[in-house]
């Protein structure tokens, strides 16, 4: 039973602590954060399992966390809010050009980034049509059909 | 050129303000609930720290005990008994309340002459000779389950020190 408790108790808590960190996190994937989810997974990984070093104990907690990610994206196809709750939805940032700074101060994003994610081809605001922040983090920019070069 | 554009008007971007809202109110207020678990953390909120640190006195003043107040499971604590004793060639001193229930004794210093157990209690028989008074046992343990632990400690006949370590899991 311990086993079990404390996979779910370490999937809520990375959840929660994840979640306040925002979408922002998985953005700016520097090779620093690399590191630090590597140290993070360190210390989780020791009160995964405690001092159980049986092959039961381990496949019962990969088998907890797995069950829980089902479970969870079960509820989440089954009801909306939940996956509103958990991921979130996508946000729009830029919209015919015109920057919605309420948003973007509200999911911690610069325009600078937007143009950052624009830059495979748009140079300014004014091309973009829409961008939009998805729930994985990234930009999404969708551009003008009549200022596209 | 014009029928592009409304299909691009119609991109399905389903997004709820209200939500984007509440997710930055959360973000926010648990960016405050972080840092103030860092600092909690790092006074000793949740083990070895100035919060954690406690001390208990028995009511005659001669058993001194210094523990920790917060403790987790299946990480170590110290503890330190000093006792006065009354001068003779051993004194004893007695774990109870239940706590062995609950805490594992790794290390014990000094070693015991005897150790015997009351009930759940622990009693220990420590050699005394050519000392003063003024004794101290050093404990190091393990609690193995979570909650509220009451200890009891006390020397020979006197009336006991009491105190609870509150154990996270």
């Amino acid at each position: 039973m311990e086993t079990v408790l404390r996979a779910a108790a370490i999937y809520l808590v990375l959840m929660v602590v994840f979640k306040i960190a925002g979408r922002r996190t998985l953005l700016q994937m520097t090779s620093f954060d690399l590191i630090l989810l590597l140290i993070i997974s360190e210390a989780t990984q020791q009160a995964l399992l405690g001092d159980d070093f049986s092959v039961t104990g381990a496949a019962l907690t990969i088998i907890t966390l797995v069950a829980i990610d089902i479970v969870l994206g079960k509820l989440k196809s089954r009801f909306p809010v939940v996956e509103q709750v958990i991921d979130g939805g996508p946000v729009i940032l830029v919209e015919n050009g015109n920057l919605l700074t309420d948003r973007m101060k509200m999911t911690g994003i610069s325009p600078d980034d937007v143009l950052e994610a624009a830059r495979s081809g748009l140079e300014r605001f004014d091309q973009i049509k829409y961008a939009v922040l998805e729930v994985n983090g990234h930009i999404s920019i969708i551009p003008r059909a009549d200022k596209q070069s | 050129m014009k029928k592009e554009d409304s299909s691009g008007q119609a991109v399905p971007i389903q997004e709820n303000l209200r939500w984007i809202r509440r997710e930055w109110l959360i973000q926010r207020i648990g960016e405050y609930v972080l840092i103030a678990l860092v600092i909690l953390g790092a006074c000793g909120l949740f083990s070895k720290g100035v919060l954690s640190n406690g001390s208990a006195r028995s009511p005659d003043g001669t058993i001194q005990v210094e523990y920790e107040r917060f403790g987790r499971v299946e990480s170590n604590m110290d503890m330190r008994i000093r006792y006065n004793a009354p001068v003779t060639d051993r004194f004893t001193v007695t774990i109870g309340g239940g706590a062995l229930d609950n805490l594992q004794i790794q290390t014990l210093q000094p070693q015991p002459l005897e150790a015997v157990t009351i009930g759940s209690d622990l009693r220990l028989t420590f050699s005394a000779r050519n000392t003063g008074p003024d004794h101290a046992i050093w404990l190091g343990l393990q609690p193995r389950n979570a909650g509220r632990i009451h200890v009891t400690i006390h020397g020979d006949g006197h009336a006991p020190a009491r105190f609870t370590q509150w154990i996270y899991p």
